[in-house]
């Protein structure tokens, strides 16, 4: 018996049409990394950057290994020290097995100015300063080390007076080697002794600096003018195409049939085209091979001071990309410890419209923001699950953009056939047995940093200082 | 492509050969530099005009001497204005007691003798309806109709007259396009790029467009000097875009974008691109298949030809998805009450009896502007542009709106103290037409923080002469005179 005065809404409803959204989804982000760069066309497959021959190489950084709970250095990357480079893998385990595994606590000088530097250390895990005693005996800071750097390589093979103190800023472990570890290894091997001894007396080329071009200028007179070349590297770096990848299956009754109001193959590729982007963002940032955060040179990576990223280490990394600045590129929650930092000193920073949104800038460089800046040495909070884990330290990026300006360029192929976006492209396989159409979905990419200034990283950067304001 | 018999056509339409205008330009090609300056004042005096009494304007006491060592020389080879003003007979009327100084161009271009006469010697010699009816007069007049397609194909540089559709100007086509192709192919979520600079016909039609489909308009913005952001743009773009739209000039600041490299883009998003060219195609050659235009539109108006003609490009590739618009004669192949066959592109958009005598119009006008060296029109127009935006530059208090590096020959300016429309009104008095008011882009005017502004546009029969009596009347407005 229905007592309803007029018609149910549910009965109505088989009358009606509903108005519909294209599909939704809660990956996509803004991208800005893949907005901001600038895209270089490539006709061919190879991007070759020629540079002129430059003094290389490492990262400067001696990585260890754990080994049974104790810290070991791994030997083959003992090669860092320049005048190992051509040393024989024995030789380097046996220095390797002359560290002995130090701990400090904050505070503690770890190398005095002035005292013989007869050990060299390599952090494993904490931070410490550098600071030297100015010239009418007031302290400075010169610099911040931390996980896998070493002091003082140069004091330490000359056997001459630190040039520094190093003082520990938290908690750590260190790993020490007796100058008489290397004494004994050149003494073993006359290649190592050539080479230490060419090292001991260098003339101050920096590695990672250019061959010169001898110039003279401001002379008088008719002196002998200098001859020269500009020499290039013989191996440039060569980048190949990478690719995100999928196949995106279609029943061909779904898109026959279903295909009223959107198109369900356009609306399927168009999601998929978006995971692909997703991907090579964080393929663009992580890639062990060629991720920004993975071809940051020695010299252009800066510790935390104390761990929350301050206006003052923004400030020291656009010391090192002084040349045209780009952009900051950083995870949300870095920006917000930033903004903290910068809330708690008073000095809010001003806000610059683009991309169409309101972002953040320090010394009017934005800062993007990106999910895809990884954490490091993080403890998974509980139940941690998805983009809000923010434990660990995390690290901030300044880059130059730009093939004109030497900087970071995007790269993606001039053409491909059955493109839909610049360098993707969704090629149909056919259709199978069961009536399934296939589509092959490609996104071939890669980035390049051009010169090794481009690009600076802030690391050890904790996102989880909050202050009490009142 | 071929123009068969069209000489024949012409010929008995008594239209006037291109050959008389080309005499004078072989003459007049030696002409000195200052020569522009020299004898346009006489021009308006010597036809017999009625009324033409008023003393020619006084020539303006503080132009800067270097900028009139910068006059539009004459270009070399096959153009002089003078040769242009003499064709067009309103040019020799007088307004308010002063020689007419059309400045409106961007509003609509006046009309030479050849155009006027040939709508006059088709309604007295060869009127019929085409396509229909097996007669000499009806196969002349299809013959006459499809000569002026060839002759649109030949100055877009269409591969082929079946790309070209003829509606009433770029307002119907854009319509066309966007209930044609549009409607057939927008999907809900879909994205139409309209930069913020385009006039509202092509900025409308999109919104009802995507109202109806529930895909949506993005903007693109403008930097400060009046051009399309092209990082924006190159950022706006996406697998969701389905059309781009942009004037090849705008009719408030002149900007000439760069839509090669724009479409490029654009196609590699399997994006359709929409060139308006309404400004643009009296001012510039153009090149459809360079350009890389899917559609292309233009008003006969602006190019010398009669209202209520224009024509729409259609890219061959394009045909395919779009549906017919208009249903009636002309664009079917069959019908019955079972079922109805299409005629094929271009037939299917042009429902009805079209224009006829517009086409003809057209037809003429496109004789006539191809009777000079486009390269050369393009030059003196520039060379005027140069001239009229330095000697503006020294009437106190007055702002050219826009400073891109690739413009046509459009100034928008505001005086200061006086509002737009009163400056018009001002001008007017002194026999100068200038355009006042939001010129149908107020998107773009907003970008400037204005609402309304005054707009000095040249065409190829504008002399620097003109633009001193402009600069010298504005100089007497400032004084208060």
């Amino acid at each position: 018996m229905n007592d309803r005065l007029s018609l149910a809404p549910d009965a109505a409803r088989q009358l009606a049409t509903a108005t519909k959204t294209a599909p939704q989804m809660l990956g996509t982000t803004p991208r800005y990394l893949l907005r901001a760069l600038p895209w270089v066309d490539l006709k061919s497959g190879v991007y070759r950057v020629n540079r002129r021959r430059t003094f290389v190489l490492g990262d400067d950084r001696i990585a260890t290994h754990s080994d049974g709970g104790s810290p070991r250095v791994v030997p083959g990357d003992l090669r860092e020290l320049p005048y190992l480079r051509e040393a024989d893998e024995s030789l380097l385990t046996e220095l390797a097995d002359a560290f002995t595994e130090v701990r400090f606590e904050p505070g503690q000088v770890l190398a005095q100015e002035g005292d013989p530097a007869d050990r060299l250390w390599i952090i494993v895990q904490g931070r410490a300063e550098k600071r030297v005693t100015g010239r009418y005996g007031e302290e400075q800071l010169i610099d911040v080390i931390g996980d896998g750097q070493f002091f003082d390589l140069g004091a330490w093979t000359r056997e001459e007076a630190t040039p520094y103190r190093v003082q520990a800023l938290t908690p750590g472990l260190a790993l020490c080697a007796e100058r008489r570890a290397l004494a004994a290894l050149a003494d073993r091997d006359e290649n190592v002794c050539g080479s230490l001894a060419a090292y001991a007396s260098g003339n101050g080329l920096r590695p990672g600096s250019e061959v010169p071009v001898d110039l003279t200028s401001g002379h008088v007179g008719e002196p002998d003018l200098p001859a020269t070349y500009v020499d290039y590297e013989d191996t440039p770096r060569e980048y190949h195409m990478t690719l995100a990848q999928t196949i995106l299956r279609v029943h061909t009754r779904v898109h026959d049939v279903y295909s009223g109001d959107f198109d369900q193959t356009r609306q399927q590729a168009l999601l998929t085209i978006e995971a692909l982007r997703e991907r090579q963002e964080a393929a663009l940032l992580n890639h062990p091979e060629f991720g920004l955060f993975h071809n940051v040179a020695p010299g252009q990576r800066v510790q935390t001071r104390t761990g929350s990223p301050t206006p003052d280490d923004l400030d020291e990394l656009l010391a090192r990309v002084w040349k045209q600045p780009g952009y900051f590129l950083a995870h949300p929650k870095a920006i917000a410890a930033f903004g903290r930092e910068c809330t708690r000193r008073g000095v809010p920073p001003v806000t610059d419209n683009r991309f169409g949104s309101p972002l953040l800038t320090w010394r009017g460089v934005p800062l993007i923001p990106s999910d895809k800046v990884p954490f490091s040495n993080g403890v998974r909070a509980n139940g941690a699950g998805g983009s809000a884990a923010a434990v660990g330290t995390t690290e901030i990026l300044l880059m130059r953009l730009g093939e004109a300006d030497r900087g970071v360029v995007g790269l993606r192929p001039g053409e491909v056939s059955d493109e839909v976006e610049p360098g993707l492209s969704m090629r149909n396989m056919g259709t199978d047995q069961k009536g399934i159409t296939s589509y092959l979905m490609t996104a071939y990419f890669n980035t390049a940093v051009l010169v090794e200034d481009a690009i600076a990283v802030l690391q050890n950067v904790e996102v989880n200082n909050y202050h009490d304001y009142s | 492509m071929t123009t068969p018999d069209v000489p024949d056509l012409r010929a008995l339409l008594r239209a006037p050969a291109q050959v008389p205008t080309q005499v004078p330009s072989a003459v007049s090609a030696p002409v000195p530099a200052d020569v522009p300056a020299v004898t346009a004042p006489t021009a308006p005096g010597t036809p017999a005009a009625p009324g033409m009494s008023a003393a020619p304007a006084p020539v303006p006491t503080a132009s800067p001497e270097d900028a009139l060592a910068a006059l539009p020389t004459t270009a070399p080879g096959g153009f002089t204005p003078e040769q242009a003003r003499k064709d067009v007979p309103i040019l020799h009327r007088t307004v308010n007691g002063h020689p007419l100084v059309w400045l409106d161009n961007g509003a609509t271009t006046q009309k030479p003798r050849q155009v006027i006469e040939a709508l006059s010697a088709y309604y007295g010699a060869a009127n019929s309806n085409i396509h229909r009816g097996a007669h000499t007069m009806a196969r002349e007049a299809t013959e006459l109709y499809e000569a002026g397609r060839t002759a649109v194909a030949e100055l877009l540089g269409a591969a082929s007259p079946e790309n070209i559709a003829f509606v009433r100007g770029t307002t119907e086509g854009i319509n066309l396009v966007a209930q044609s192709w549009g409607r057939s192919v927008l999907q809900p979520g879909d994205e139409i790029l309209v930069p913020v600079l385009e006039h509202h016909s092509n900025i409308v039609p999109w919104q009802l467009l995507a109202k109806e489909t529930h895909a949506r308009v993005v903007p693109v913005p403008l930097t400060p000097e009046g051009e399309i952001d092209q990082k924006a743009y190159a950022d706006l773009l996406s697998a969701r875009t389905q059309l781009v739209v942009v004037s090849q000039a705008s009719n408030v600041l002149g900007t000439v974008p760069p839509v090669a490299e724009m479409a490029a883009l654009a196609h590699r998003y399997d994006a359709r691109v929409l060139v308006d060219g309404a400004q643009a195609v009296a001012h510039m050659p153009v090149d459809v298949q360079q350009l890389g235009a899917d559609f292309y539109v233009f008003s006969g108006h602006k190019l010398f030809a009669p209202t209520g003609i224009g024509a729409l490009y259609t890219a061959p590739g394009m045909t395919e998805a779009m549906r017919p618009w208009q249903g009636g004669g002309n664009m079917i192949e069959s019908v019955s009450f079972e079922r109805t066959t299409f005629a094929p592109m271009p037939h299917l958009l042009e429902a009805g009896t079209g224009h006829i005598s517009g086409v003809v119009g057209l037809l003429a006008a496109i004789d006539w502007l191809r009777s000079f060296d486009r390269e050369a029109v393009a030059a003196y127009e520039n060379a005027l542009m140069a001239y009229a935006t330095q000697t503006m530059a020294t009437v106190p208090g007055l702002e050219v709106i826009g400073s891109a590096a690739e413009r046509i020959a459009v100034l928008t300016f505001t005086l200061a103290g006086h509002d737009p429309a009163s400056v018009a009104d001002w001008l007017d008095r002194d026999g100068i037409a200038v355009r006042a008011g939001h010129h149908c882009a107020q998107p773009a005017l907003a970008h400037y923080g204005l609402e309304s502004a005054a707009r000095a546009s040249f065409a190829l029969y504008n002399t620097s002469d003109e633009v001193d009596q402009l600069v010298a009347s504005l100089r007497r407005m400032r004084a208060g005179a």
